[in-house]
């Protein structure tokens, strides 16, 4: 979910809508406001990770007095980090239902009694999943929720751009991401050093994104002596993301870890490019196999050079699949009914009638 | 049970916020927290007065019988002893150090919350693109791939 997108698209609907979030490390104002929703930047991040207690005390009484102003009829939170910690701390100062929803994937985390965890989704009024994948995952960590938990996918607001047509003269394949271990980058490099690139004349394999395995990833196409074949683009402003989806041929989202949803995914099928994703997480309910693209098993080079190699040899299956996909994206994750679901949760949690 | 205890001081970082305690162990990285009879109790610890004297002021400040008041009280200095967050203690309370408190409060059983992920959590990477879509850090730092 786009936190500003949902809220944007609230407030367009007539409600008020206040963003609290944390300052990252650089100089944006701690009060702000776009689209017409007010945004308020806290140091929550740096009191917890720092362990300042006094700086963890000041912000809690900002938050608790913006609370007192506010008056919330429901709390939303985005459960991405620890500082969900604030709003318990202050949730006697201005009680409301809260709504909670996580947006990661959660296998990995330590989600006994004694954690933050654990709490939010005891305390919690409902807890949203990102797609049924991590519904399973959190009811089974806390299957006293079963009854008010439940999924709302993610969406992602049409593109600005309309989809050109795919290229293949030639082949453009893409991997879009931070570039750590668990987005199986490398998976995607190996599987295209197995594909006949003689045949597919000047192919190339992009790689867009920034991280900590960029060294690795750079060492691993050195090694297999892909040459300029392997492109790495270093960070990419998200308003330019369009354009480069745009640009390839294939998306490929090879992750090796549950992906709590996948929006690369929805944006690739939004602008009518065919996916070629892992059996992992949310990544097989917005890839349907074999119609907007192909499911493959993670960790897998063989199955997924495979995958590219049969996607290319038939232009007109993998134009199929673009147009495919982005009819799906238009079925199954519009904007407008998330954003729906979203108010419709407000209302039931809050205790309001629901709007007929 | 030992009568005394004094904090821990060179393994957390501890404060009372508006009636509840936050505290670090900077050890380990758990944070912890108390609501407001755990917090008064941990003021009380930190002033070095006996557990049975804190029993006893917490019957004189709420609506708990001693029993159920001495009972908590142990439970939660265990706890407290068992976190390396307090260890027992020699020392004399320090002088004059018995709070004036109000009387006749509802009582509620002083829980020590406990949150052993903040480690793992505050490592977390950001999620896939647009989740942060409002500017939390500079594009090249963390943001939104």
């Amino acid at each position: 979910m786009r936190t500003l997108s949902l809220a944007s698209a609230l407030v367009r609907r007539g409600h008020q809508v206040t963003v609290v979030t944390s300052h990252g490390n650089d100089s944006l104002p701690d009060q702000d406001s776009v689209n017409d929703v007010a945004i308020f930047r806290f140091r929550f991040l740096e009191a917890l990770a720092s362990r300042r207690l006094d700086l963890f005390a000041r912000e809690k009484r900002s938050l608790a007095a913006l609370k007192k102003s506010v008056k919330p009829d429901v709390v939303h939170v985005m459960f991405t980090d620890p500082t969900v910690m604030f709003h318990w701390q202050t949730e006697q100062d201005s009680p409301a239902p809260t709504v909670v929803t996580i947006p990661i994937a959660i296998e990995h985390l330590e989600a006994g009694p004694d954690t933050l965890l654990h709490r939010t989704l005891c305390n919690a009024a409902w807890t949203v999943a990102v797609s049924e994948a991590m519904l399973d995952d959190v009811r089974a960590l806390l299957p006293e929720i079963s009854g008010r938990s439940s999924v709302i996918h993610n969406s992602i607001e049409e593109p600005s751009i309309p989809p050109s047509l795919l290229p293949f003269e030639p082949p453009r394949l893409l991997c879009l991401g931070r570039l750590v271990s668990d987005k199986g980058f490398d998976t995607a490099i190996d599987a295209f050093s197995r594909m006949d690139r003689e045949r597919l004349a000047g192919i190339t394999l992009v790689i867009a994104g920034d991280g900590p395995a960029r060294a690795d990833l750079e060492a691993k196409a050195d090694a297999l002596e892909l040459g300029d074949s392997v492109a790495f683009t270093g960070w990419v402003q998200p308003e330019d993301v369009p354009a480069l989806i745009d640009s390839a041929t294939v998306v490929i989202v090879p992750s090796r870890s549950r992906e709590a949803f996948g929006n690369i995914a929805v944006q690739a099928m939004q602008l009518g490019r065919p996916v070629i994703a892992a059996d992992v997480g949310g990544l097989p309910e917005i890839v349907a196999d074999d119609v907007t693209g192909y499911i493959v098993r993670a960790n897998d080079p063989a199955a997924l050079a495979d995958a590219l190699t049969r996607l290319l040899a038939n232009r007109d299956s993998a134009v199929r699949m673009g147009a495919a996909g982005r009819i799906r994206t238009t079925t199954h994750f519009p904007f407008e009914r998330h954003v729906g679901e979203h108010e419709q949760l407000y209302r039931t949690v809050a205790g309001e009638r629901p709007e007929r | 049970m030992t009568m005394r205890y004094r904090l821990k001081a060179d393994n957390i970082a501890a404060t009372v916020i508006d009636g509840e305690a936050i505290i670090v162990n900077l050890t380990t990285g758990v944070y912890y927290s108390m609501d407001k009879v755990g917090a008064e109790i941990w003021q009380m610890i930190e002033q070095g007065l006996s557990v049975p004297r804190i029993s006893v002021l917490v019957v004189a400040r709420y609506q708990v019988d001693e029993e159920r008041a001495r009972t908590d009280v142990e439970a939660l200095v265990g706890k407290l002893s068992a976190e390396d967050l307090i260890s027992p203690s020699d020392e004399p309370a320090l002088a004059g150090s018995e709070p004036v408190m109000a009387v006749g409060l509802p009582y509620v059983t002083p829980t020590l919350e406990i949150y052993r992920d903040m480690g793992d959590l505050l490592a977390l990477d950001p999620p896939m693109p647009g989740l942060r879509d409002i500017p939390l850090q500079s594009a090249g730092e963390v943001g939104t791939q």
